[in-house]
């Protein structure tokens, strides 16, 4: 059986005017039922397509469609001189081109109500500065769910967003992944975050995977550095003054 | 004893907005005092009504016993210096941090430039190999520090800080979290320090104010909130918020 999305040895580098920067240095994993990381030689794939190999065109059919990533910065991701409303149009009939103006409208006030926007015919007709960040949020996630994605990867999508807010968020996307089966790549730093949201989690430092287990057992890893990362968060109840540091040891980097 | 900041029915009001309905609280001389809330409730108002930078409607705000007239004076800002939340945004992207420490120097006639610069560079961990940078040199911590540094350089003794931590990633957070509170004792400054994360309030600060919508929810000791001795729920929902992400809990009202 085949997993959802592969990545195998993945290698990401910028070269800048003060050299070559190794932003992803050999990255391998695999997402989708069954959970078992399927190792095949320098591969990423999406749903069996080779994502290295695979035309132009059928990438872009791919985006948005079959693949859609919500941006950490709701408020500069989002279109400033559209309408809310246009830019979740725009994405629907982007990617079914039988559906018209009036249904496409009513599917995106839908979504928008799916996603727990209390007034959607109102926010529909409003531009991005014209909302909180939450709600910008919310809208951006309406938009990449509209054309039903199978994969979604979510870079930092509550960062920005106060505790309450980010849990409504939260489960919106648990309630996805449940009852769609949708696949989800949830990027943070926010570690108590991960351990109670997610199922797997992959440590990264300086391009590299550091560890990888389960969420469950976020709290007996073994790696230094996620011990430490764990360790220096501020904690209710807790008293210890300072708070510990995390020495970033060379070798990790390695 | 005089509170070292008394705030008493705090009103603003932006173009008909009611942003804070009726505010008031004590900061005593050397204590951090915490506001938390979720966005939009206010807490920001507070600092910003403080420094001077929203419109009061009413109410009034003392420092020391004194009490604050329309406009600041100068002395004002040389006691109550201000943190922000994105130190992306708070730095001059044309200025060097040499020239950043240099304007508050300049505005207050303050002479030994050179002497204070290097010591507040080194009082915020930085040392004088950043002196001569620009802010898109520097990473997210470094650009606090640099901010923090700049409050410093006045030698204030109310420090107003708003989210001073949100930006920046759990290690970041903590090494600039020890350096506040290291500042803190050893200048025996007093703290009025905003955040949405109620375990950096609990670990920063003595008292702190829950607030919603404009207005006070209640005033805790750390203390009770750690202990989850609470008497309003929309406190409770937030420490539960606090706890991580849980699939049985629905929170919304």
């Amino acid at each position: 059986m085949t997993s959802l999305l592969e990545v195998d040895d993945l290698r990401v580098t910028f070269p800048t005017r003060t050299g070559v920067i190794e932003a992803v240095r050999g990255v391998s994993f695999a997402l989708g039922a069954p959970p078992q990381a399927v190792v095949s030689a320098k591969k990423l794939a999406f749903d069996g397509i080779d994502l290295l190999t695979a035309p132009a065109t059928e990438r872009r059919a791919l985006r948005g469609k079959r693949i859609a990533m919500i941006l950490q910065d709701a408020k500069y991701s989002l279109d400033p001189v559209m309408t809310i409303g246009r830019q979740i149009v725009e994405t629907l009939r982007t990617h079914e081109k039988n559906v018209n103006k009036a249904e496409a409208t009513e599917r995106a006030i839908a979504m928008l109500e799916a996603v727990q926007i209390r007034d959607p015919k109102r926010v529909f007709d409003l531009h991005p500065h014209e909302v909180s960040g939450g709600m910008g949020q919310r809208a951006m996630i309406a938009m990449m769910l509209i054309a039903g994605p199978e994969l979604m990867i979510a870079d930092e999508p509550t960062s920005a967003l106060d505790v309450t807010v980010q849990l409504e968020v939260l489960s919106i996307l648990d309630k996805l992944v449940s009852e769609r089966g949708m696949g989800l790549i949830f990027i943070s730093h926010d570690l108590r975050l991960v351990s109670s949201f997610c199922d797997r989690v992959i440590v990264m430092y300086a391009g590299k995977v550091m560890e990888q287990l389960k969420a469950s057992e976020l709290v007996s890893a073994q790696h230094p550095y996620t011990q430490g990362l764990l360790d220096c968060m501020p904690k209710i109840g807790a008293d210890r003054h300072p708070l510990p540091v995390l020495s970033r040891k060379p070798e990790w980097a390695a | 004893m005089t509170a070292m900041l008394s705030i008493e029915g705090l009103k603003v009001i932006y173009h008909g907005f009611s942003a804070l309905k009726g505010v008031s609280f004590d900061v005593e001389p050397g204590e951090s005092f915490g506001l938390v809330g979720e966005s939009g409730s206010g807490k920001t108002t507070i600092l910003r009504a403080i420094a001077g930078l929203a419109p009061i409607a009413s109410g009034t705000i003392a420092v020391n016993g004194k009490r604050l007239g329309a406009r600041r004076d100068k002395a004002f800002y040389r006691r109550v210096q201000m943190v922000f939340q994105d130190p992306y945004g708070s730095l001059h992207p044309r200025q060097t941090v040499d020239r950043l420490l240099q304007e508050p120097l300049a505005i207050h006639g303050l002479g030994q430039g050179e002497q204070r610069i290097q010591q507040a560079l080194d009082e915020v961990g930085l040392g004088s190999g950043f002196r001569f940078r620009y802010s898109h040199q520097l990473s997210g911590g470094q650009r606090q520090r640099v901010a923090i540094a700049r409050a410093l350089i006045l030698e204030p003794t109310i420090l107003l800080l708003d989210e001073p931590t949100s930006a920046l990633d759990a290690s970041v957070q903590a090494e600039v979290l020890n350096l506040l509170e290291e500042i803190r004792g050893r200048r025996k400054l007093t703290y009025l320090m905003v955040s949405h994360d109620l375990a950096i309030i609990t670990h920063m600060c003595e008292r702190l104010m829950v607030m919603q919508s404009g207005e006070a929810v209640e005033n805790l000791d750390v203390s009770q909130l750690a202990a989850h001795q609470v008497t309003r729920s929309y406190t409770r929902n937030l420490l539960k918020a606090s706890a991580g992400f849980d699939r049985r809990t629905r929170l919304r009202p």
